[in-house]
C-alpha cells in the first residue's frame, strides 16, 4: 500500500529527470514554493490518514491552494521588495515538522499499544494454564 | 466502535490515489529544481565563463604560460638591441628610438631601476581566538590592489608584486587560497616593489585610516614596509597585442 506512493514520487523524479526542463533562476523562487507545498500536502495528508480523517477533496485543494497563494505571495513580495520565499519556506518546514512529530508519535503509541495488547494475551492465556492444571 | 468495512476499503484507495499524485508532482519539481536550475547555471554567458582566461583552469596550461612568457621576455630583449643597433644610423631614427623607448618605459616594457620602497604583506599568525575574524587575518586580492593603488596615487613610476611587473592592462582577482596577478597565482606573503620618491610612497601608505591602517588593526606583524635605496624591477611580461582597439586614423578633435 504504501510502496505505491513512493513508486509515484519515484516516477515523478524519472520523469522530471528525462524532461529536466531548463528553469531560469529567476522562476526558482516559484518552483521552490510549490515543492514545499507539495511536501507539507503530503506530511499533512499523512497525519489525517493516520488519524482517519482523511478526505480526498480536501487534501488536492489544500495542496492547489497552498501552491497558489504560496506563488501569489512571492509575485506580491517582488513587487513590494519583501522576501516571501523566505517567509513560505519558514511556514512549510514549520509546518512539516509538526506533522511529522505527530505522525511519529502516533506511530509510536500504536506500536506501544500492539506490544501492550500482546502482553495481556500472554498473561491471560498463562493465566488461564495455571487455572486449569 | 464499529468499523465499516466499506467505508475503511474507499478511504484507503482514494489516499493511495491522491498522495501518490501529488508525491509525483513533487518528485517532478525536485528533479526540475535540481536538475533545470543547476543546468541554467551552469549555461556559459556572453559575459560569464567566456571572459575567464583559460590558464586558471589547469596546472599544465600555467606552466605553459610561463614558459611563453619567458619566451616573450627574450624576444623583447632581442628587439631592443635591434633597436639600440638600428638607433646607431642618422639622428631621424636615434629621436624615434628614444621616444620609442619612453613609451616602452611608460608601458612597463622595461626594466626599471631606482629608489623605492618595498611593502611585505603577509597573513597573521594569531590564532583564531586572538582575531576578531579569520577572513581579517588573510591577505586577499583586494588588499594587495589597494596598497598597489594608494602606490600609483603617491607618484610610484613602477610597481612589482612578487616580481611581476604591473602594466596597465594588469588586473587582480582571487582564486581560493591564491591571488592571481594577470592569470600568475601567487600567495602570501606578498612582496610588493615601488619606484619612487622612498618618503612620499611611506608617507601615502602610512597615512592614518589608509590602506595599511586596516590590515594593522587585525595584526601588526601582516605589515612591513623597507625603504629602498636602488631597485631594481622586471619588465612586464604579459600580453600586449590589441584585438579590438585601433588607433584612429584621423586625429579627432
Amino acid at each position: 500500500m504504501i510502496l505505491i506512493p513512493i513508486l509515484a514520487l519515484m516516477v515523478g523524479i524519472a520523469l522530471g529527470a528525462i524532461l529536466s526542463v531548463d528553469v531560469p533562476i529567476t522562476q526558482a523562487p516559484y518552483l521552490a514554493v510549490a515543492i514545499l507545498a507539495g511536501l507539507d500536502s503530503v506530511f499533512g495528508g499523512s497525519r489525517s490518514i493516520m488519524e482517519g480523517k482523511f478526505q480526498t477533496n480536501i487534501f488536492l485543494t489544500g495542496f492547489l491552494a497552498n501552491i497558489l497563494v504560496g506563488m501569489f505571495l512571492i509575485w506580491l513580495g517582488n513587487g513590494i521588495g519583501v522576501s516571501m520565499l523566505t517567509v513560505a519556506a519558514l511556514v512549510f518546514a514549520f509546518r512539516i515538522f509538526t506533522n511529522l512529530s505527530l505522525i511519529r508519535r502516533m506511530i509510536l503509541t500504536r506500536m506501544d499499544q500492539k506490544r501492550e495488547n500482546k502482553r495481556i494475551i500472554k498473561a491471560d492465556s498463562a493465566l488461564e494454564q495455571s487455572t486449569n492444571p | 466502535m464499529k468499523i465499516n468495512p466499506f467505508n475503511r476499503y474507499q478511504t484507503a484507495n482514494s489516499w493511495i490515489v491522491s498522495v501518490s499524485l501529488v508525491l509525483m508532482a513533487v518528485g517532478f519539481m525536485g528533479a526540475l529544481a535540481f536538475i533545470g536550475t543547476g543546468k541554467a547555471s551552469i549555461k556559459p554567458g556572453d559575459s560569464g565563463i567566456s571572459n575567464i582566461s583559460p590558464e586558471t583552469h589547469s596546472e599544465n596550461t600555467e606552466e605553459t604560460n610561463k614558459s611563453l612568457r619567458e619566451e616573450v621576455a627574450k624576444l623583447r630583449e632581442e628587439k631592443s638591441t635591434l633597436e639600440k643597433s638600428l638607433a646607431d644610423g642618422n639622428t631621424a631614427t636615434k629621436q624615434i628610438n628614444a621616444s620609442l623607448i619612453e613609451a616602452k618605459q611608460f608601458a612597463g616594457l622595461t626594466d626599471l631601476e631606482g629608489p623605492g620602497i618595498t611593502v611585505l604583506l603577509s597573513d597573521s599568525k594569531l590564532g583564531p581566538e586572538e582575531l576578531l575574524s579569520l577572513e581579517g587575518g588573510i591577505i586577499h586580492d583586494a588588499d594587495v590592489l589597494k596598497v598597489v593603488n594608494e602606490l600609483w596615487n603617491a607618484g610610484a613610476e613602477a610597481v612589482s608584486v612578487n616580481d611581476l611587473r604591473v602594466g596597465p592592462r594588469s588586473d587582480f582577482r582571487c582564486v581560493g587560497s591564491t591571488i592571481l596577478i594577470d592569470g600568475q597565482r601567487i600567495s602570501a606573503p606578498v612582496e610588493i616593489k615601488a619606484i619612487g620618491n622612498p618618503k612620499q610612497l611611506n608617507g601615502a601608505l602610512n597615512m592614518p585610516g589608509g590602506i595599511l591602517d586596516e590590515i594593522r588593526d587585525v595584526d601588526e606583524a601582516m605589515v612591513k614596509i623597507e625603504i629602498v635605496e636602488k631597485h631594481f624591477i622586471k619588465a612586464f611580461t604579459g600580453p600586449t597585442t590589441f584585438k579590438y582597439g585601433k588607433i584612429p586614423e584621423k586625429p579627432t578633435e
